[in-house]
């Protein structure tokens, strides 16, 4: 006990105050990157973002100025402030009884403050390497909430200060002082310039290694933990309950019939709202709307439509209909009727992080079975889609688990024959009438035309299946895609005007031939409007969907097997695949920014950067080749600088016909006479190997710490 | 029971270089007799160790050619001790040839000088000539007699001693002379508990008729081989020209050191490092053998005196900066 007792006291001994301002410095700008890229990623309230951005740096001063104090009561308020930041996070534990995933924010928060609070009391080196180990975690935790590149400006500032602060701190611990001092006293000693080489070496190798890992490592898009993230930063209840709110999409500005400004240069779609006007032309821009963390790339569905009129598609079924699902997060998502054996899938997880106020449709690849929002309430529609109480902005976030339907070519071109084989009764079952009726529905003005031309492309197709690959070689042979498709007359049937006239459209008009050409056939077939899965970054791979991503395609039924989805428009542009690298999804995302120039240009440009680099390279060499024949002091010379520097501080510098060995011997220091007899022979001899360096550096080091205590 | 304690003692040494090792043992085995007395035993066997030669200048009576005698009979090796005289011919050093009636034949009749080493006593009272020969002959490391040219044995050392305060009777040597020699060490007086030890005859010191061979000449020779390709550094070169140039520019000096001097104090830092047991030559090496590699080959102003020639290097080397490392 008393060995306990001796073993605290020694190591909360009062230590030298460390009078490096340059030390402080670095090692105030880490703590600030580390504490800011924090702050960024949405943790904690505007009290504390105040309190680090002000505070920190008063305090790393306040410190600075008052090193050679004891500082009793300070010691005193700061310990009591670390309880009552320590007794607010638990206050806010209790209060947010959540999952594991709730503690995150607090537990940051709590280490911001004992971050700032700790600024206030480093007066020795031992704490100001405290706060950098600190300012390490923080970044550590930054990167754990981050979902952008913004963590790489922090990173960039943080990482330089960081290895400054550790070679200031090394220097200042061999009582090097290669930096500006406090006192006048200390500035008259002996002051070689850093050693910058070793430095800049071990930055790149440390640089080089971590990419290197990071182009090695697969990419890991899925969730790791156990708890899902879900936030809500504000609550705001959208005016009509269980109604479909789109906030991103300004109706004011649409116009229907002629065809200009549909959303005017915003970001939102006209898809998430009660209907869908195919003669609606322009899209949303490149507004970054959200961030998705999945292990594949999907079809981020939102909004289903089931009636057609010729030129609009509207949801027939009345909100007042959706089922209320009422509990705590996670809300389970019950099946529906029309669900069939292949929505019990692979779970998948996705998670989705807004960055600007979407429609308050729960995205998510089909079919959702399980949601985790920080609500009690979300609405269910018949078709599956749900609809959250709450309006969703930037910041939002929630869990979407679903099921991914396992099916197959196989299974599909089976269903007709399944269908076919049932008894009459089980027919309703496999696919009940209203549904059928529901999906099959065409106007009553539906051209004959479009009649004539689904029997034509769908007559030797065997199968459902077949048909639905019938139609889309058909469009994909007969139509082309372009955003500037021309607007249908007022009055025409925009159906007819894309298939056959204009035959030139974009996915909603695509889409919808799609589902009008099965339902002539008799095929139950919906259109539905969400999101493509966007690019994946390779940095924080992520999904990044844009309002440019918003989308339209197809589902149809098949008895037995459950809603399968179609998209005509195009291949799907998956972004990446899951499992491979991050350096190819690096590769890729590079490649893809590149300028699209001529084979030549490139050439040219590789020569150049060749050429340049070369000359670099030999600038490099001989300026190396030079500054190490002259300038640089060696390894051996360095060493010896400490051991002199050691003999100064003990009054006894060395005089320039003494020998080293024969020095370190004269200063009675039995620890500094075998590195001294290592550096003569590193100066003097054959040379020494990398382990008897490390050994002396270490020899070295432990005597300037004996000497110390 | 001495053997044993010389292996026990060059035990820490096995390890090291072969030429570590001969040297080290060599050193032990001079301290079990020669008392109190470690710059010269030191010296001694660098002087070996570096090919060169010795000269000891001291009083009678302090051990000079206790020294001697003991290091030849260390080696093992032959060993041959010639009085200096006026008297003395040369033809007792190298030998003659003699007449044989009955065969009609000449034979060759080796003198002094064909031992491993030689021990050649009061150098300064031979005649002129007779040390004309002994010089000329540890510089060829041959003698010529009636026209033949003999090699003399491998290793050839000789230790010479003089006493540097008798003048009558005596042909000192002249600078050009003691050029020859390696280096030039004093005996001093040992210390006083060494010399009431001596006087009482206790703490077991041995005699000379105790040393025990600790090496061969065969040792010795390839030790002396091994110490000539130490491996010196071109800092540590520029040190030694560094202090050649300061004894060249020294105000109490007539003439400074010559190039042979030089290249004298890099074979016996060698020897010096070697018997620390180094594989190169540290500045400090050159610093131990600066005084007794230099002092002899330089005129002073104030003629020839070897204390003061020793203390003035000793201060050019507390002056010249030491290569930085």
């Amino acid at each position: 006990m008393r060995r306990i007792l001796a073993w605290v006291r020694h190591a909360n001994r009062r230590r030298e105050t460390e009078d490096s301002v340059a030390l402080r410095v670095a090692v105030g700008v880490a703590v600030m990157a580390s504490a800011t890229a924090v702050l960024r990623e949405g943790v904690g309230g505007s009290l504390l973002v105040a309190a680090v951005v002000v505070g920190l740096p008063l305090a790393f001063v306040y410190s600075a100025v008052t090193r050679h104090r004891s500082g009793l009561v300070l010691k005193a308020l700061l310990a009591v402030g670390v309880v009552v930041a320590f007794v607010a996070f638990v206050s806010r534990l209790l209060g947010d009884a959540g999952s594991i995933g709730a503690v995150q924010a607090p537990l940051a928060q709590l280490f911001l403050w004992v971050q700032l609070l700790h600024a206030f009391d480093v007066p020795a080196r031992r704490d100001l390497l405290f706060s950098l180990a600190s300012s390490f975690v923080l970044v550590a935790m930054a990167a754990v909430f981050s979902t952008s590149l913004g963590l790489g400006l922090h990173l960039a500032v943080w990482f330089p200060a960081t290895v400054a602060a550790l070679v200031l701190a090394y220097q200042s611990r061999i009582g090097r002082r290669g930096c500006i001092e406090l006192t006048p006293a200390a500035r008259s000693g002996h002051a070689p310039g850093p050693a910058r080489r070793p430095v800049l070496v071990a930055c790149a190798v440390s640089l080089a290694a971590g990419t290197a890992v990071f182009v090695a490592l697969p990419q890991v898009g899925a969730h790791r933990g156990m708890s899902f993230p879900s936030r809500l930063p504000e609550r705001l209840p959208i005016p009509d309950i269980g109604g479909l709110s789109n906030p991103g999409f300004d109706d004011g500005g649409v116009s229907t019939g002629d065809g200009a400004a549909a959303g005017s240069g915003r970001f939102g779609y006209f898809g998430f709202s009660r209907s869908l006007d195919t003669s609606l032309r322009g899209r949303p821009d490149d507004t970054l709307v959200m961030r998705v963390r999945a292990s594949h790339p999907d079809f981020w569905r939102g909004q289903t439509f089931d009636t057609w009129d010729g030129r609009t598609w509207t949801q027939s079924e009345p909100e007042s209909a959706a089922r209320r699902l009422h509990g705590s997060s996670p809300l389970d998502v019950p099946l529906r009727r029309e669900d069939g054996p292949a929505s019990l899938g692979d779970e998948f997880v996705q998670t989705f992080m807004l960055e600007e106020s979407t429609p308050n449709l729960i995205f998510g690849a089909y079919d959702i079975r399980r949601v985790h929002i920080p609500d009690d309430t979300l609405f269910q529609m018949s078709d599956g889609t749900l609809r959250t109480g709450v309006a969703l902005g930037h910041g939002a976030v929630y869990t979407v688990v679903s099921s991914r339907p396992a099916v197959s070519e196989a299974s599909l071109r089976e269903a007709d024959a399944w269908f076919a084989s049932l008894a009459s009764r089980d027919r309703a079952g496999a696919l009940p009438p209203d549904l059928r009726e529901r999906y099959t529905a065409l106007p009553a003005g539906f051209p004959s035309s479009l009649r004539a031309l689904s029997d034509q492309i769908t007559a030797g197709a065997p199968t459902t299946y077949d048909a639905v690959l019938a139609i889309e070689a058909w469009l994909a042979a007969n139509t082309n895609y372009s955003l500037d498709a021309p607007a249908p007359a007022p009055g025409v049937d925009a159906a007819e005007a894309f298939l056959l006239h204009d035959r030139v459209g974009f996915c909603e008009q695509i889409g919808t031939a799609l589902v009008l050409l099965l339902r002539a056939q008799g095929v139950p077939a919906r259109l539905v409007a969400g999101y493509a899965p966007g690019e994946r970054n390779p940095f924080t791979g992520l999904f990044e969907v844009r309002g440019s991503d918003a989308h339209a395609w197809a589902e149809v039924y098949f008895p037995g097997v459950g809603w399968q989805g179609f998209d005509p428009t195009a291949d799907v542009p998956l972004a990446a695949d899951a499992g491979s690298s991050s350096g190819a999804a690096l590769w890729a995302w590079i490649v893809q920014r590149l300028p699209h120039w001529p084979g030549a240009v490139w050439a040219g440009v590789a020569v150049a950067v060749a050429v340049a680099g070369g000359i670099a390279l030999s600038v490099w060499w001989r300026r190396r080749r030079r500054r190490s024949s002259e300038a640089q002091p060696s390894w051996a010379r360095r060493q010896a600088e400490v051991i002199e520097a050691f003999g100064a501080r003990s009054g006894r510098p060395r005089a320039p016909a003494e020998t080293l060995a024969g020095y370190a011997h004269r200063l009675g220091v039995r620890s500094l006479q075998d590195p001294a007899a290592t550096i003569e022979r590193e100066a003097f001899g054959g040379g020494i190997t990398g382990a008897e360096r490390r050994a002396t550096e270490n020899a070295l080091a432990a005597a300037s710490r004996d000497e110390q205590s | 029971m001495s053997t044993n304690a010389t292996t026990t003692a060059t035990q820490p040494y096995a390890r090291a270089a072969e030429p570590s090792a001969v040297a080290y043992a060599l050193w032990d085995n001079l301290g079990r007799v020669v008392k109190g007395k470690n710059d010269p035993i030191r010296l001694a066997v660098v002087a070996l160790l570096s090919g060169g030669h010795l000269l000891v200048e001291d009083v009678p009576g302090v051990g000079k050619t206790l020294l001697a005698k003991s290091l030849a009979r260390s080696m093992g090796a032959s060993t041959a001790r010639v009085q200096g005289t006026h008297d003395l011919m040369p033809s007792e050093l190298t030998g003659v040839s003699v007449h044989h009636p009955h065969s009609g034949e000449w034979h060759f009749h080796p003198g002094a000088l064909f031992a491993n080493v030689v021990v050649v006593d009061e150098l300064n009272r031979c005649t002129p000539r007779t040390q004309a020969a002994l010089l000329e002959a540890m510089e060829e490391r041959q003698v010529s007699v009636d026209g033949t040219t003999r090699p003399l044995p491998d290793p050839f050392f000789v230790v010479a001693t003089q006493n540097p305060h008798e003048h009558a009777g005596t042909f000192p040597l002249v600078e050009g002379q003691r050029d020859r020699f390696a280096l030039v060490t004093t005996m001093g007086y040992p210390d006083r508990a060494s010399e009431k030890g001596l006087l009482l005859g206790r703490g077991g010191v041995p005699g000379l008729d105790d040393l025990t061979a600790v090496t061969t000449a065969a040792g010795v020779s390839a030790a002396i081989a091994a110490t000539s390709e130490l491996h010196v550094a071109g800092a540590v070169a520029d040190y030694v020209l560094e202090l050649i140039a300061a004894t060249r520019t020294h105000p109490e000096v007539v003439l400074g050191a010559s190039t042979r001097a030089a290249m004298w104090v890099v074979r016996a830092a060698k020897a010096h490092a070697v018997l620390c047991g180094r594989d190169y030559v540290s500045p400090a090496d050159v610093q131990a053998v600066a005084a007794p590699a230099l002092a002899h080959r330089l005129l002073l102003v104030g003629g020839p005196d070897a204390a003061v020639a020793a203390a003035l290097v000793g201060r050019i080397v507390e002056q010249v900066p030491v290569p930085r490392e």
